[in-house]
């Protein structure tokens, strides 16, 4: 199995953001987990840009993805990856709380590796996050480096 | 005189086109409205659904009026959250008696002729699947209520893989050329002050029949009585797909 990967996730919601870390921790892939918390600072960190000009470089194995955020949208960020040379093969989760159609065919026309609506359900949202962490994360074989 | 009237009729006709137009418009904004507002539901219930288990994780230290409580929200939460469906065996034959007794007082089921066939076990959700019958029954005795003997039917067939349960009544019954609105929110066939009434019933009937995989459909004339249908895929035909 290989190295873990780093886990990119990019959540405007607090509260979201720990249950979520608090499900990877569960599954002991804390470690690896950058927080940023709008679409500006995800592209700012993906593009090495701004407070994330020296950051290390290797690109994260995996970008958990909100949709509904403020200024830049997940949507936004996602075209962006796609369009960048550098950065288009990076596995990209959407993980939201819409299961609004448009969203779901905006998403895979732009070319996203899995959609997950975020459970209600406690339990559930553990499980969801926690299986997403480790095949993404572990399981996954990532885009060669180029 | 006969240009008249067929200028009249066409100015009807026009009118009952119009009509059902913005009907039609009014129904899939309100569609549209409440999925928003369940969609905006969803992130607060997820909150609260997920640190209250959090919370409960620490309910060793709590007294045992607090871990009460707790238990109390954590409970309500997931019933509210639910949107996957619970299905496990159920008994429709005693569901259904079970519904009849309550929506019933006692002066009008007596006076009603009930006729109820055998009804099988079926996997579905049972909360959801009551909800159906109690909209069923409730409009099949509504609209049944002015007859000096009215009489409702309960019945069960296994057709092509499928269970299809129907409700019959010997009611007012409808005007077959209206069914295709029957299932929508807020449609209505009787007006308010014949059969009081908001016109959400078969409508959430449909969504649930739809969400098991199964189909509604009526019968009715107007006069003599309606019957409506709604089926669902049966066990053996959902293994195969499975
Ligand atoms: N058994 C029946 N016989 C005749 N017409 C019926 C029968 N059941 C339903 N209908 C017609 O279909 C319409 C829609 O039914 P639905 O149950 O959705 O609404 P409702 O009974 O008017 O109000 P509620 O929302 O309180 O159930 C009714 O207004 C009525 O015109
Ligand atoms: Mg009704």
């Amino acid at each position: 199995m290989n190295r873990l990967g780093k886990i990119l996730l990019v959540e405007d919601d607090h509260r979201d953001v720990e249950l979520t870390m608090l499900a990877l921790r569960e599954c002991r892939l804390v470690n690896e987990v950058v927080e940023v918390n709008d679409g500006s600072d995800a592209l700012d960190f993906l593009f090495c840009r701004g407070a994330f000009e020296d950051r290390d470089p290797e690109n994260p194995a995996v970008v958990l993805l909100d949709l509904k955020m403020p200024k830049v949208g997940g949507l936004q960020v996602l075209k962006e990856i796609r369009e960048s040379q550098d950065l288009k093969r990076i596995p990209i989760v959407i993980l939201t709380s819409s299961r609004q159609e448009t969203d779901l065919i905006r998403s895979y026309d732009l070319g996203v590796n899995a959609y997950v609506v975020k459970p209600v359900e406690f339990g559930e949202f553990m499980e969801a996050v926690k299986q997403l962490g480790i095949f993404w994360a572990i399981i996954n074989e990532p885009p060669p480096r180029g | 005189m006969q240009e008249e009237l067929e200028d009249y009729r066409e100015g009807l006709e026009r009118l009952v086109r119009e009509r059902t137009a913005q009907l039609e418009e009014a129904n899939r904004e309100l569609e549209a409205f409440s999925y928003s507002v369940s969609h905006d539901l969803r992130a607060p219930l997820r909150h609260i659904n997920g640190f209250v288990s959090l919370l409960q994780r620490h309910s060793s230290g709590f007294d045992k009026e607090s871990q009460r409580y707790v238990e109390i929200i954590s409970s309500s939460t997931s019933r509210m959250g639910r949107t996957e469906l619970m299905k496990k065996r159920i008994d429709v034959d005693l569901l259904v008696k079970r519904v009849i007794a309550e929506i019933s007082e006692p002066e009008d089921s007596s006076k009603i002729a009930w006729n109820l066939e055998r009804l099988p076990e079926v996997e579905a959700d049972s909360g959801m699947l009551r909800l159906v019958f109690v909209n069923l029954i409730s409009n099949a005795m509504k609209y049944s209520r002015k007859r000096p003997d009215p009489e409702i039917w309960i019945a069960h067939e296994r057709k092509d893989g499928e269970d299809v349960f129907s409700v019959k009544d010997n009611g007012v019954g409808f005007d077959m050329s209206y069914k295709g609105r029957l299932f929508g929110v807020f449609q209505r066939l009787h007006r308010q002050d014949e059969f009081e009434g908001v016109g959400i019933g078969l409508a959430n009937v449909r969504r649930i029949i739809m969400r098991h995989g199964g189909k509604v459909w009526a019968e009715g004339e107007a006069g003599k009585g309606a019957t409506f249908y709604f089926s669902l895929p049966s066990q053996e035909s959902e293994r195969k797909h499975e």
